[in-house]
């Protein structure tokens, strides 16, 4: 509960999110919520109130205490997709 | 660096809920690197002092999860803690190190060059200042007052520390240096009765001619000069003359020879030597009577420093008096390896002519007489004396 509490009182607080790359071989994400994949070549997580999605080859996450995330490996796009609301998103769900 | 003090641990974890396990890893602030996910089977590197709250989320998530621990710094440790040796080990280690670097270990001496390194040595064990002495104790002030009044020859004396070595500068005294005698005026005799057969003079009058026959103590080359005037100037008379003369040595030796022949019994003693102390590794004494001793040290060198520890190893060969009878021909043998020894002492600055060797036995003794008839220079100063 309390957990809840605190990660919906960040996302409002602070829904920016801080990403950083570094040529083609580091990716830096700060407020990172959830990672919802971690493969070698396909990394996707919640970062604020975006939706990052990172290909490449030989990707590794390197987690430091921070709540951010880094990402090592050569990265070969990277996509950033707005999410959306929870309301939004439950008549979707519903439908199905 | 940080890894090999903390620890890195390999963990690899399977279940339904894998991201439910990583994101409560996330979540945990725990540090975990080097994560992906391959075949449904996560991998990733954590801490050691992770491991037991990473167990803990795998549990609670229905996790499956391994570990393997890289070979770091601390892992060797850890897993060898119960290894007291290497404990005691450090411990006498550190100790050493601090002994060590409080006390006298070398005495290093500069600057002495007619004053052995014992002597001074001897000089400063008198004043309790030896190789183990505690610097703390060491007087430098009197040591060096004391240095230059005990011992003979040192005009100065300065000490001072350097790491474990103690450092005994000294300057010595300089002696007043010797009258050359080489410009004194002189005439030049016959050292032997000689045939004269060359003449070199560089300074005085030559007396003789080659081919006159001089008798020992004739004047050879004359120092004292006069001119028409009545004036004398008196010279160092330089100069060579060559004769032909005759010597004559006689070598002689016994044919019944009481001789030091080894036994064939050898006897090994170790000592200690502990700084100043000596302390012998056997018991009793060697009861050798007649006996050839060596000695050899072998100090404890550690990182190419050598330490005031060593052991001297001394070796001992028995002797026993024999009596030898020789033959006359291995006799002569013998005095003929003297004979060749005498010539290359004495005779070498001559040409040796003509060499007879007459043999003689009697009464249990053999005599090599060696006549020579040698060429060479036969010049001896002598001073002129005036008043």
């Amino acid at each position: 509960m309390f957990e809840k509490l605190t990660d919906r009182a960040g996302e409002v607080l602070s829904p920016v999110s801080g990403i950083h790359i570094e040529s083609n071989r580091e990716l830096i994400v700060e407020n990172c919520r959830r990672i919802e994949e971690c493969d070698e070549v396909f990394m996707q997580f919640i970062s604020g109130h975006l939706r990052v999605q990172v290909w490449g080859s030989g990707l590794r996450a390197y987690d430091h205490k921070t709540g951010g995330l880094v990402i090592r490996g050569r990265i070969s796009r990277v996509e950033l997709a707005e999410r959306r609301r929870q309301s939004d998103e439950k008549p979707a769900s519903r439908e199905h | 660096m940080k890894n090999q003090l903390r620890g890195s641990i390999k963990i690899n974890a399977k279940g339904r809920d894998l991201y439910g396990f990583i994101n409560a890893v996330h979540a945990s602030r725990i540090s975990c690197f080097s994560q992906y996910v391959k075949g449904g089977s996560f991998c990733a590197e954590i801490y050691r002092s992770d491991l037991g709250r990473v167990t803990d989320i795998a549990d609670e998530h229905g996790i499956e999860l391994t570990h393997f621990e890289y070979g770091t710094l601390s892992a060797e440790v850890i897993r060898r803690r119960r290894r007291f040796g290497i404990a005691l080990g450090l411990v006498l280690v550190i100790a050493a190190s601090l002994y060590f670097s409080g006390v006298v270990v070398t005495i290093d001496i500069q600057g002495n060059e007619s004053v052995s390194d014992e002597v001074i040595l001897a000089a400063l064990d008198g004043m309790g200042v030896h190789r183990g002495t505690p610097f703390r104790r060491i007087d430098y002030v009197t040591c060096e007052n004391q240095l230059q009044l005990g011992v003979e020859g040192l005009s100065w004396a300065g000490m001072h520390r350097t790491g474990h070595r103690l450092v005994v500068e000294v300057t010595e005294v300089v002696e007043k240096p010797e009258m050359r005698r080489t410009r004194i005026p002189c005439n030049l005799v016959a050292a032997h009765e000689a045939e004269i057969v060359g003449t070199t003079v560089v300074d005085g009058q030559l007396m003789h001619k080659v081919g006159d026959y001089v008798r020992a103590g004739d004047m050879l080359i004359s120092g004292v000069t006069g001119d028409d005037t009545g004036h004398t100037t008196l010279h160092r008379a330089m100069g060579t003359v060559t004769g032909i003369y005759s010597e004559e040595a006689a070598f002689t030796g016994e044919l019944i020879q009481e001789r030091l022949v080894p036994t064939g019994r050898t006897d090994t003693r170790r000592r200690l030597r502990l700084f100043s102390l000596d302390i012998p590794l056997y018991l009793g004494r060697n009861g050798y009577e007649l006996r050839d001793e060596e000695s050899t040290e072998k100090p404890l060198v550690v990182f190419g420093k050598t330490l005031p520890i060593s052991v001297t190893r001394q070796r001992y060969t028995e002797y026993a008096r024999e009596e030898t009878e020789l033959t006359p021909e291995e006799l002569t043998d013998e005095l003929m390896e003297k004979v060749y020894i005498y010539e290359k002492n004495f005779l070498s600055d001559c040409e040796i002519l003509e060499r007879d060797i007459t043999q003689t036995e009697k009464d249990g003794t053999l005599t090599l007489t060696v006549a020579y008839r040698l060429k060479g220079d036969i010049c001896s100063p002598r001073e002129i004396l005036i008043k």
